[in-house]
């Protein structure tokens, strides 16, 4: 075997076919391909060609007949070696040759400057079956030329029939499957998704005015105004609550800083939907072209309330230029919105903070759910996020005040109005956290927090407002239920005008189904069984049944307890029994609300009678 | 055999239509799935979140299988995202009793129900439950209408007992009809690769088993399975480390870890065990411990009795292995073994470890 590097082969039918055809996922980037290349070729002209005093300018036509959509640009144009050595040779850009020529002498012209791959023209086959380029250079004895392909390894240059002014254009033979593009409206459509803030005017021919707007927003000359309208275009929304226009960025990286080249915005909608509509998301443009939209990754996880547009060179598209590079640059750019950002609402909490409680009133389900994820994100929002409350919305360092250190919260959906009057008997306010982060952000706040607990108030964390009694001097109320098949303790829990509370424990719906199913005889054997198994194993721990904890502190249990069986008595135990089982909130039914109807009448009933 | 059901179609179905006539409600309610389970791996507490606001709606709405969907993937959100068993069993049972009940007997859910029931307990003692897991794979096949993904499932769980009784050749043979089935799929394909590393490997063929994880890697790429991923690295990194080539081990172990950061689901055993093994391997004795000791952590939270013996068993060996005392962990061992529907396997295994034999199975 010899040891001789050997160069790998190329397919180039096979090679042609995967770029023209396989490398992009839309379409429509043909148009926006050409329309660089016009582009370019423009920015060139003005690079290289002093003496010329023309306006750029790009026309878009459209040939139904011939099923021909043509681009024409007034650019530099292109000589006959530069047919064969860029044009017609894959991988090669003079885009990318004269932007790297400039970079050092004339960076601002590099700037602008878009193309780098060499492979753009090709998309021209996702929507051709044939290419027709007519150019003529710029340069001093130039004859206008013509190049055709039909995508395959072939192509013909020869001499155009007549002379032209300098520029190309280029004409595309539609396939029958992509004519939609011969509408004005639809090419218009893909003209401005992908061209709309080019600086050169682009216009559909016969149309004075251009199609496209030319000036990014953010660089309008008010600014503010066209950001609002652009925002109200695009995304719908009146009246963001912020917006912050992005500058370029100084990232100090330790050893050395480095400039980010950062434009465009980001703003706050008015609201967002927690559980189904986030934001978060980017629009990116690179040098003025649009690449892809809806990006997520580039803003910081915590910003889900967050929109924007960013237009930064030193993003990295990828060849298809429908996606940005992973790549180190595409770090920094994330360090610098994140950065920019943080500063920005940190000032606009300073500076503004009516307007920052609005964000975070409007966003608040979303900012409680990603700042448990965020350290620094969370220090920002701890004291100013507000929480329903038994007693009002209120932040929790308000909450504190009330409570000496203890966050008091209920995880149960609107929380059981039981578990309310409990702690609000208790002496404290009920922080409702049914929204799923919010137990999370309670539990992290206490952490940080010297001093603070927060405790959960659901059906087995109510035994925190229970203290235990002695049920000695209640034993005849305890024996009263349970002849009924009641369980009951005494325990000892304010409001004292408060008798009894039912608590369940958390399965006890489940376990009532389960047994009600199992008992009828509707689950088929090997299902039964395992039906049974849970069954046993919950009914063990009592978990179905509720216990109705009458409360010792209370005087009419008292007056109760003291009292002779029977009668108004009972009478009286089975009303405390219903009401509490009506204010747990659990376990109700249409047959648990008969039998509270059913017990309800017969106490009343006794009670008017015996004072008849 | 009872029919298919198409459940994506119908899922699909109600999306479009509620598109079509506009109707904020019925898109709300079918919009809670898709970030739901989008987010299952990353903020599986939010999945649940947005299921259950999803059966909420459901009922208020009056759309009883939508209620049993998002019931169904409730349980599916506590047993597979969550892991926690003891209220993924109150979950499974909850809906599968719901399935019971007329108004929900038909819905196109129905068989994913009976499948979620039959998953919890595979998972809570796959051994013990045996006898009733088959039976109900059988009732399913005859009886119930399931969509293709409860069949392949069913077919993998099939796999798992043939495993779970450490009848190599047949749970091979199950494994591959599995991976016959979910072609295409690679999040899939890569679980069935992962399951025929594990019938090579506990039979000491690591050359086999190390071929079916790189194949597992390759599929779970292609998947996006950053669980699966991270699996397949250690895995390959304790492979290569025992064969010499330390280096690489060495950077695929790294990666591996890389990967089960970017996730919030528990590890599971698996990984516990592959990375306590390597470091075990490297001689970082203290590290091997932890890695065993959090693998028993995390199974007492899961709730899992079968998890807790093996990962109690697994102690035991390295104690063994470390020269530590074992007769505590021995008898810790033991009664976790005791807790159990069939304990004498295991039983079997704590009887060699006492007798002195602590290589692994």
């Amino acid at each position: 075997m010899s040891t001789e590097p050997r160069q790998f082969q190329i397919y180039l039918p096979g090679l042609l076919r995967v770029l023209a055809e396989s490398l992009y996922s839309d379409e429509r980037v043909a148009i926006r391909e050409l329309l660089q290349n016009a582009h370019d070729s423009c920015v060139r002209r003005a690079v290289e060609d002093k003496a010329n005093d023309q306006r750029p300018r790009i026309t878009v036509s459209v040939d139904a007949k011939r099923r021909v959509i043509a681009i024409q640009d007034n650019g530099s144009g292109l000589t006959g070696p530069e047919i064969e050595e860029y044009l017609s040779t894959i991988g090669r850009s003079y885009t990318r040759q004269l932007g790297e020529n400039l970079s050092f002498l004339q960076p601002e012209e590099a700037d602008r400057l878009i193309g780098q791959f060499g492979l753009g023209f090709l998309s021209a086959f996702l929507i051709a079956e044939e290419v027709v380029l007519t150019t003529r250079s710029f340069r001093p004895d130039s004859t206008t030329l013509q190049w055709r392909s039909k995508g395959d390894i072939n192509y013909f240059v020869t001499p155009a029939a007549e002379e032209r002014a300098v520029g190309t254009q280029v004409e595309v033979f539609l396939k029958p499957t992509v004519t939609y593009l011969l509408e004005r409206d639809n090419l218009a459509k893909a003209i401005r998704t992908y061209a709309n803030f080019l600086p050169i005017p682009i216009h559909i021919a016969g149309d004075w005015r251009p199609l496209n707007v030319m000036v990014q927003p953010w660089d309008a000359e008010d600014p503010d105004a066209a950001i609002q309208t652009y925002i109200e275009q695009k995304y719908g929304f009146h009246n963001p609550l912020y917006v912050l226009k992005l500058k370029p960025h100084t990232i100090d990286l330790g050893h050395d800083t480095m400039e980010i080249p950062l434009g465009g915005f980001l703003f706050i909608p008015p609201g967002t939907v927690a559980s189904l509509h986030e934001y978060g998301d980017l629009d990116v443009y690179i040098r003025h072209m649009f690449i892809c939209e809806a990006v997520k990754e580039l803003l910081p996880p915590w910003a889900r309330f967050v929109s924007g547009v960013i237009d930064c060179p030193q993003l990295q598209p990828t060849a298809s230029r429908e996606q940005i590079q992973r790549d180190e640059n595409y770090l920094l750019v994330q360090r610098a919105l994140d950065e920019q950002l943080g500063g920005g609402l940190a000032k606009l909490a300073v500076e503004n903070p009516p307007v920052w409680r609005q964000v975070v009133d409007s966003h608040r389900d979303v900012m409680i759910g990603w700042a448990v994820k965020s350290p620094e994100f969370f220090e920002q929002i701890r004291d100013i996020i507000a929480f329903r409350t038994t007693r009002g919305m209120m932040t929790l360092k308000d909450y504190l005040t009330l409570t000496d250190g203890t966050l008091y919260y209920s995880s149960r959906p609107a929380g059981a109005l039981q578990d309310q009057v409990l702690s609000e008997g208790f002496g404290k306010p009920v922080i409702d956290a049914s929204y799923f982060a919010e137990p999370a952000f309670l539990t992290e706040y206490a952490q940080r927090s010297d001093g603070v607990r927060a405790v959960a108030l659901d059906s087995e964390g109510s035994g925190e407002l229970l203290a235990p009694a002695s049920s000695s001097d209640f034993a005849a109320l305890l024996t009263y239920f349970a002849a009924r098949d009641v369980k009951a303790s005494v325990v000892v829990f304010t409001p004292s005008h408060l008798p009894a509370v039912m608590i369940y424990p958390k399965n006890a719906e489940v376990v009532r189904d389960a047994r009600e199913a199992l008992d009828n005889d509707t689950i088929a054997p090997p299902f039964s069984d395992l039906i049974a198994d849970f069954l046993r194993s919950q009914e063990a721990h009592d978990v179905a049944a509720g216990t109705l904890h009458l409360n010792a502190a209370s005087p009419l249990i008292e007056k109760l307890a003291r009292m002779p069986a029977g009668g108004e008595r009972d009478a009286a135990l089975d009303l405390i029994y219903s009401f509490a089982r009506l204010f747990s909130g659990r376990m109700l039914d249409m047959k648990v609300a008969s039998d509270v109807y059913t017990s309800f009448t017969r106490a009343v009933d006794t009670l008017v009678t015996s004072h008849a | 055999m009872p029919r298919m059901v198409n459940l994506w179609k119908w899922f699909d179905d109600f999306g479009f239509d509620a598109h079509r006539k506009n109707d904020p409600a019925r898109i709300r309610l079918h919009g809670y799935f898709n970030p739901g389970f989008d987010s299952r791996f990353t903020e599986p507490e939010r999945t649940l979140s947005l299921f259950t606001e999803g059966a909420e709606l459901a009922r208020k709405l009056g759309y009883p299988c939508w209620e049993l969907f998002y019931e169904l993937w409730r349980a599916e959100a506590y047993i597979f995202y969550l892991q926690d068993y003891r209220q993924g069993l109150a979950q499974a049972v909850k809906a599968f009793t719901m399935a019971q009940q007329p108004h929900y007997r038909a819905c196109p859910c129905v068989g994913r129900v009976y499948r979620a029931f039959m998953d919890i307990h595979s998972f809570i003692d796959m051994s013990g439950n045996q006898a009733q897991v088959l039976a109900m794979i059988d009732y399913m096949e005859e009886n119930i209408a399931l969509d293709d993904d409860t069949v392949h499932l069913i077919q993998r769980r099939r796999a798992g007992l043939y495993y779970e009784e450490e009848d190599w050749e047949n749970a091979r043979i199950e494994v591959l009809k599995f991976l016959d089935l979910v072609r295409g799929n690679a999040y899939r394909e890569a679980t069935a690769y992962s399951f025929l590393y594990w019938v090579e490997f506990r039979q000491k063929r690591f050359d086999a088993a190390y071929e079916y994880i790189c194949m597992s890697e390759v599929a779970a790429r292609r998947a996006s399975d950053d669980r699966t991923i991270g699996f397949a690295l250690l895995a390959q990194a304790l492979y290569l480390l025992r064969r010499g080539d330390g280096s690489d081990a060495a950077w695929r172990f790294e990666q591996g870890m890389a990967h089960y950061a970017r996730i919030a689901v528990k590890p599971r055993g698996g990984f516990y065990h592959i990375v306590s093994a390597y470091y075990e391997e490297v001689g970082d004795s203290a590290k091997a411990l932890e890695y065993l000791e959090r693998d028993l952590t995390e199974e007492m939270m899961i709730g899992s009795a079968p998890g807790i013996a093996e990962s109690r068993l697994g102690r035991c060996r390295l104690f063994g292995r470390l020269g530590l005392p074992i007769d505590a962990e021995l008898a810790a061992a033991r009664e976790a073994a005791r807790a159990l529907k069939k304990p004498d396997r295991i039983m079997s295994k704590l009887e060699r470890v006492a007798a002195g034999d602590y290589s692994e199975d």
